[in-house]
């Protein structure tokens, strides 16, 4: 007994040295581009209080040269939360970059207790082509189904998810709010994705003034599900339809992510407009209806439109104006994404509708794989 | 008397080098490094130090973030004045023997034997090289591919493949270069042997291919936008270099390639070593058509002939059959001569390259205009 306790003794101070060692400091690799410092690895105690900007070294391109993640960290005086704001883990995203954009502006760091990270374009990759996969010379990877990622995977996708997962947000993170829009060809409302059945998400959740909130456990890979699942709270943020900046969208979420960092006590103030004001829908069932047909889309509804059971929502006609199909809500509930192209090929998705109801295959997020989120 | 002339000579010196140094285009360091490269936006060749190789990223053109493309290039820099001599490679991003070949151009360089300077591009057209593809995706005009060898000399505002063209004529190129080899290979689907395209408007340009072990020569008017062609409009004699397929690394190609290179140098007096194998070596055939065959069906083919193969008119030179393996066309050779280009890949789509020809006619004894894809 005595002699457990002596090499606990002995021990303790050792192991405490390793975990220390063992976790990350800033690691700075001694270049700059563009002016920036490249770091390979961020902890945020090292850093003095003030807003800093960093290039994250990301995973290696085929020659060689590495793909380099844009990072800025604002460290508040005081100490408190640590927020992680990301945008642009699919590469036709905009509109999330831009609200995290205005997010970072409104900080004071004197003011703050805390942090808060954002991580613009994560996958550069896609980002440099406006699209939402990482395209490989031999194959396309979506890099929110590669969390946590792993640093000795098959693909260059999954290594940098390792990356960035392991030296830059999973080590300096306690809430993380990840920033999306729907996929080129089509738009999301002003939309969340959030495992309701998690207190602290539900909490903030309700902090955006926003249309509809799916209630979910999430799908595995994602960033999002990661966290939860890390026992960090979590949320996948849609404002609307890829490419562009949409300005009515953008300042839903501004607004919803700073009363976030009030809630936390990382910056004052009072709370903004909530979903209380925003009367959100929140659902647990989407209801997909897809093309039978290949040929063009005239939509009856339009996003956020309430639909009933058995309403007309897509009429689809053939080259000759003929037409092919008709398409109807089997359920009741909102517009939560529609088809923007006009033209859809047979099993692409015309819409979702986002619903209530004891009719519901997939109740509380036992749903199928779901490619939007 | 003396005394004051020596003055004025000390006096003058300085302000003459300041002077002369500062109309020249001087190296430009960023002060950013990357992978412990130096980043540069501007080269003078003669700022680096003799008897040494010197390995630079050169800042390319911006991508839609704000963040550049980077070009690795190196300057072997001899210990004595000389030619000054240009290899590029990648400006189609799916030919890999050009870059083995630099590689290995620099790999086996002492720079402390020669006279002159090698400069080496390894890989212009990145996001080409990146996903090994020919073309330069370009985010406008619903994401087209460009071809960056159809940019040249660059436009200083165009588009992002013609701005980075303009960066490295302008700012890598131009005052630091005498002679041009600009090395490729057959894009995706299509191999050359060892062929050259060279611009009969430059005498010193066909003296240049022929230092490489080539078995032909295309004698053109060169093809508006390509790198050769801009370099001979520079003044500087230059010319295109295909060193078999796409996508792998051919020793053997590389080998000839770095052959050549060595050639060049020994040519020019850039170090002292033996000529090896030419292309007079090789009894090179010089021609000044090119006859591209290209497919008058779609299907799939089988063809009868190699690359460098002697062909008679009226040779059968391959059959395309449909998917139930009907013959839907035949392939005659319509002149005597070489073969040069062969599509690789069985399927071929009505109007792609199936077999060229390389040939001499009359009617065009200073080469012919070539449209097709060098």
């Amino acid at each position: 007994m005595k002699r457990t306790f002596q090499l606990a003794a002995i021990f303790f101070p050792a192991m405490a040295l390793m975990a220390s060692t063992a976790f990350a400091a800033t690691v700075y690799t001694g270049e700059t581009i563009s002016g920036k410092k490249v770091i390979t690895s961020l902890d945020l105690a090292d850093l003095p209080t003030g807003k800093h900007s960093f290039y994250f070294e990301g995973v290696q391109m085929g020659t060689g040269q590495h793909w380099y993640v844009p990072v800025v960290v604002v460290k508040g005086a005081q100490p408190g939360k640590r927020v992680l704001l990301t945008a642009g883990i699919h590469g036709d995203e905009i509109s999330s970059m831009e609200s995290v954009r205005q997010v970072m502006a409104a900080l004071d760091p004197a003011a703050m207790s805390g942090s808060v990270i954002a991580a613009y374009g994560v996958s550069r990759a896609s980002i440099e082509r406006v699209q939402r996969e990482w395209p490989t010379v031999h194959s396309m990877f979506n890099l929110n189904r590669a969390f946590p990622g792993n640093v000795n995977g098959n693909n260059p996708t999954v290594r940098h998810a390792g990356l960035v997962w392991s030296k830059l947000f999973q080590p300096n993170t306690d809430v993380a709010i990840d920033f999306h829009t729907q996929m080129n060809g089509s738009a999301f409302a002003d939309f969340i994705y959030a495992d309701l059945s998690k207190p602290e998400v539900r909490t903030m959740v309700a902090l955006y003034p926003i249309a509809q909130v799916k209630n979910d456990p999430g799908e595995p890979g994602t960033l999002e599900t990661t966290f939860v699942s890390a026992g960090i709270p979590s949320a996948t943020l849609e404002l609307g339809g890829p490419r562009i900046y949409d300005k009515k969208i953008i300042p839903l979420f501004t607004e919803g992510t700073l009363n976030v960092l009030k809630h936390y006590k990382v910056i004052p103030g009072k709370i903004g407009r909530t979903s209380k004001e925003a009367n959100t829908f929140i659902a647990d069932g989407f209801s997909h209806i897809r093309a039978t047909e290949g040929g063009f889309l005239d939509m009856q509804v339009g996003l956020k439109d309430k639909v009933v059971a058995g309403q007309l929502v897509a009429i689809q006609r053939n080259a000759f104006g003929e037409t092919v199909a008709e398409y109807k809500s089997s359920v009741s509930g909102e517009v939560a994404v529609i088809m923007l192209d006009a033209m859809i090929e047979p099993g692409g998705r015309v819409m979702t509708i986002l619903y209530n109801g004891p009719d519901m295959p997939c109740p509380a997020g036992n749903c199928p794989e779901d490619e939007a989120e | 008397m003396e005394i004051l002339a020596r003055y004025m000579t000390a006096l003058l010196f300085p302000v003459l080098a300041l002077t002369s140094s500062a109309a020249l285009a001087a190296t430009v360091y960023t002060g950013d490094t990357i992978d412990g490269k130096k980043v540069i936006s501007q080269l003078d060749v003669n700022d680096l130090a003799p008897g040494k190789i010197h390995k630079f990223l050169f800042e390319g053109v911006e991508m839609g973030t704000g963040q550049h493309w980077y070009v690795p290039v190196m300057v072997a820099k001899g210990v004595k004045p000389g030619k000054r001599l240009l290899l590029v490679s990648g400006v189609h991003g799916d030919e890999l023997n050009p870059i083995g070949t630099v590689m290995k151009v620099f790999s086996e360089m002492d720079p402390g034997k020669i006279s002159g300077a090698v400069i080496g591009i390894i890989g212009s057209s990145r996001p080409g090289v990146e996903h090994t593809t020919r073309g330069w995706l370009w985010m406008d005009l619903g994401h087209s591919q460009i071809n960056p060898n159809r940019t040249w000399p660059g436009v200083e505002d165009g588009n992002t493949v013609q701005r980075h063209s303009w960066l490295l004529m302008n700012r890598l190129i131009k005052g630091n270069v005498d002679i041009g080899v600009d090395i490729h290979t057959g894009g995706n689907g299509i191999d050359f042997g060892l062929f050259s395209f060279t611009d009969s408007k430059d005498k010193e340009a066909l003296q240049l291919s022929k230092l490489f072990p080539l078995d032909q020569i295309y004698l053109s008017q060169g093809a508006g936008g390509s790198l050769s062609s801009a370099l001979v409009a520079a003044g500087i004699p230059a010319f295109t270099l295909e060193l078999g397929g796409p996508r792998s690394f051919d020793k053997d190609m590389i080998d000839a390639g770095v052959l050549g290179v060595g050639n060049v140098m020994t040519y020019y007096k850039m170090h002292d070593r033996p000529m090896g194998q030419t292309a007079t070596d090789k009894k090179v055939l010089i021609g000044n058509t090119l006859v591209d065959m290209f497919a008058d069906q779609s299907g799939f083919t089988e063809l009868f002939v190699k690359i460098d193969e002697w062909v008679t008119k009226g040779q059968k030179l391959g059959v395309q059959k449909n998917a139930f393996g009907e013959v839907v066309h035949e392939y005659i050779s319509p002149v005597d001569g070489r073969v040069a280009i062969i599509g690789t890949d069985a399927v071929r789509e009505r109007g792609v390259d199936v077999v060229s020809i390389l040939t001499n006619t009359d009617k065009c004894k200073d080469g012919c205009e070539y449209d097709g894809d060098e």
